[in-house]
């Protein structure tokens, strides 16, 4: 239930009127904020406002948050391991920390965690690369595969499910 | 940009602002209770809690420490507390608060609803030091002596306890006979190897036979001497060779002997198993000292020890330059502590001003001053002091320092307490003295020292002018014993009790004296002596009893094959003597007949000697 849930939500994305640099731009936004093992920080924060008043699409950012939660919690101890070294390990990097750590407003990050600076170097590093890729696939998908798609029969059944169909009243949420 | 967004976020910052007026305060007493929860290791309450965000004000109206140790009562609680946080530290995550202002303390507080103290697991992390000392102090009260009334209550019956004891002794001796009889048995076997009588007579028969006067010739002579000289070696050397025996016997029997005696030893283990099998007590004046107040000594210090070790493990989490890596639940990660830069740490409360009451009226006031994420940066320790009197001299202070500015955390508490009323009060758990003190009071001098691994506490206290509440008797308890224990009370108008408390990194030992032990023992002794050496009495006369049969079958095993068998080696000892005896009088007989057959011969000669001469003339 949860899978058809997702291919729903994926085809439905992938077939709307967004432009694709509008879904990469919601993709990574949304990466960025599931990767993060708390949700409420200064950080997320900027992360939602920016998602707001950006014009990128939301349902790309929700899907994306949605498959990177899961993927944070799995890569948790490279995080961990990450955030240490970076905290902990570098001695060059010590008073850079100790700045921020006494700047106005950064200790509301929680930078000084290992998970969340681990997650966030890692969200940093996936940042573009994921943006020209999520950006690509739209592109090319649309060009190829999307009227092969929307014929397999499977695509037909799925169609039919209720769940699909609440998708279609709701549309307009995600664009 | 989207113009339905900006909209969205607006009514977004709205519903949120809502949410925080509606959920902050709420949030925040749930924050602070788990917290305070977590730390003290029971539940702590906070009544009404009111942030105000825009003046960052914070205020609650009571609060109650539950005492993990007795959860129907609280620690402490007070009223009304207020205090404003500043705002510019806050905004770069540093809590400063200037001064708390906290009222209506009271100690030892009766709680409407019953407390709940929190499992190991449940509570704040502690340094490994203080949970290692907190473990020694619970194996120490595992350990504590553990008085057993029933014991002091119960007729010592000798006849019944006697079908109980199993006796080793008699087992032991019948071994150990076996083992002597085969000692015996080889001596017999070597005395058997003796020559006998018949033996002998045959060995001296030749000697015996030889008649020197039928003797004649010089060459026969020579013969038998000869053969008598051999004779009397072979039967000096068997006579050695006895003798080396009856030397040899002499020292196994005494070693045979000397093995006799381990059943004497055996003989008091067994007496000294019936008499732990009949559980007569032990009144030993270092066991009631520590019967008496041990447990609850041990338990307080516990308690302080506690919070002490919480105290450590925050003090030792942000004073770590590069801290050891952990391994959190999943998302949750760990905080790695830095500097705070400037004069600020991140967490600072400059002072906590407490007013209340404790012990009947007696006005109370005191500071905390400097609960300090980092004390480095701001140069000074925790300090508590707190103080109250009265009129008719009653007084309290307590002061304690908490320095983590160094390597080694030190930190000290001192707390005199004068002219407690002691009304109401129940002194012990000790069985003999269950009642509350009626009238009375008394004073403590604590001082507990802890400093990195070592700590040393020193516990006094003192009491006066003492008369106790009879009429809070248990109902259940022995005659002889409610005896006992009316005349124990009866002569105590005093209390006193000294306890120290030391652990190095090589020594650790608690130690409790009162001016009770000897009077307690004593009267214990007095009531109970009398019962107490009758029954070692029979025990020991039953034991002597049953083992004394075998015993003398011991004795009288060992004496009668000694004396048979020595009996035996004397007798052939004789026989051999004997026997060398006759074989040197027949050397000597024939010696004689050979010098006198010589004379003969000489004189024969000088005779014919003579007549040839007067022949010649």
């Amino acid at each position: 239930m949860l899978f058809i849930q997702y291919f729903a939500k994926l085809i439905k994305i992938l077939r709307s009127a967004a432009s694709p640099s509008q879904i990469a731009g919601g993709f990574i936004l949304g990466m960025l904020i599931g990767l993060s093992p708390s949700l409420i920080s200064l950080t997320n924060l900027i992360l939602v406002l920016l998602l707001i008043i950006l014009n990128v699409n939301l349902a790309t950012a929700l899907f994306s948050f949605a498959v990177f939660s899961g993927i944070a919690y799995l890569i948790d101890p490279l995080s961990h391991s990450l955030g240490y070294f970076l905290l902990v390990g570098l001695d060059d990097l010590r008073e850079f920390w100790i700045s921020l750590y006494n700047a106005p407003l950064t200790p509301y990050t929680f930078f000084n965690n290992t998970v969340v600076l681990g997650s966030l170097i890692i969200a940093l590093v996936l940042l573009i690369p994921m943006y020209f890729l999520v950006k690509t696939g739209i592109i090319k998908y649309r060009e190829k595969y999307e009227p092969r798609v929307q014929n397999w029969k499977w695509m037909k059944m799925m169609k039919s499910t209720l769940i699909y169909k609440w998708y279609e009243r709701l549309k307009f949420l995600g664009d | 940009m989207r113009k339905k967004g900006l909209v969205f976020l607006l009514i977004l910052f709205l519903i949120i602002t809502v949410l925080l007026v509606i959920f902050t305060d709420r949030w925040l007493e749930s924050e602070m209770e788990s917290f305070g929860s977590a730390f003290v290791g029971a539940t702590v309450e906070f009544d009404n809690v009111d942030f105000s965000l825009l003046n960052l004000h914070l205020k609650w109206d009571s609060l109650q420490v539950t005492d993990p140790n007795n959860t129907w009562n609280n620690l402490f609680q007070a009223g009304i507390t207020d205090f404003d946080l500043q705002l510019v530290p806050l905004l770069s995550g540093k809590v400063i608060v200037n001064n708390i202002m906290m009222e209506g303390i009271r100690f030892n507080t009766r709680r409407q609803a019953q407390g709940r103290a929190l499992s190991q697991e449940e509570r704040a992390e502690q340094s490994e030091i203080a949970v290692l000392i907190r473990e020694k102090l619970e194996t120490e009260a595992a350990q504590m002596p553990v008085f057993n009334l029933s014991q002091f209550s119960q007729k010592i019956n000798v006849d019944s306890l006697w079908n109980l004891v199993n006796l080793q002794t008699p087992d032991n001796v019948d071994s150990l006979a076996d083992v002597f009889r085969q000692d015996f048995q080889g001596w017999e076997e070597r005395i058997e190897s003796l020559p006998s009588q018949k033996d002998l007579s045959e060995m001296t028969r030749k000697v015996e036979n030889i008649q020197p006067e039928k003797i004649n010739t010089v060459e026969e002579f020579q013969s038998t001497l000869q053969q008598v000289n051999q004779v009397y070696q072979n039967v000096d050397s068997l006579y050695n060779s006895v003798k080396t025996l009856k030397s040899e016997f002499s020292g196994d029997v005494s070693r045979i002997k000397q093995t006799k005696t381990v059943v004497s030893d055996w003989i008091r283990q067994d007496y000294q198993k019936a008499i732990n099998m009949a559980k007569i007590p032990d009144l030993s004046v270092k066991n009631v000292a520590r019967i008496l107040f041990g447990e609850r000594i041990i338990r307080q210090v516990q308690m302080v020890l506690s919070y002490i070790g919480t105290a450590r493990y925050y003090a030792e989490q942000v004073k770590s330059v590069a801290p050891k890596k952990e391994n959190p639940p999943r998302l949750e990660g760990q905080t790695v502590y830095f500097s705070p830069r400037e004069a600020q740490p991140k967490f600072w409360i400059k002072q906590i001003s407490l007013s209340g009451q404790i012990l009947n009226d007696m006005n109370l006031s005191g500071k905390v001053n400097d609960i300090v994420s980092r004390q480095t940066v701001i140069g000074k320790p925790t300090t508590i002091e707190i103080r109250g009197s009265r009129q008719d001299q009653r007084a309290l202070n307590l002061m304690a320092t908490l320095d983590y500015r160094e390597d080694l955390p030190h930190e000290k508490i001192e707390l005199q307490l004068q002219q407690i009323p002691l009304a109401s009060v129940k002194l012990t758990d000790f069985p003999l003295l269950p009642y509350k003190i009626e009238k009375g009071s008394g004073e403590i001098q604590a001082e507990l020292n802890f400093k990195g691994p070592e700590f040393l506490t020193n516990i006094r206290f003192d009491s006066r002018n003492l008369s106790f509440d009879f009429s809070d008797a248990p109902e259940k308890m022995d005659e002889r014993l409610a005896k006992l224990s009316r005349s124990i009370v009866q002569s105590l108008n005093a209390i006193s009790f000294d306890a120290t408390i030391k652990r190095t990194p090589d020594v650790f030992n608690f130690r409790v004296n009162s001016n009770i032990d000897n009077l307690i023992a004593d009267r214990m002794k007095s009531i109970l002596s009398d019962e107490i050496q009758k029954a070692r009495n029979q025990i020991e006369s039953r034991v002597k009893e049953e083992v004394d049969e075998y015993r003398q079958k011991l004795d009288s095993l060992v004496n009668n094959r000694e004396s048979e068998l020595r009996d035996r080696i004397e007798k052939v000892e004789r026989e051999i003597e004997q026997r060398k005896k006759l074989i040197a009088d027949k050397r000597s007989e024939i010696e004689n007949r050979i010098n006198a057959r010589k004379q003969e011969l000489k004189k024969k000669a000088e005779e014919e000697a003579k007549k040839k001469l007067k022949d010649i003339f």
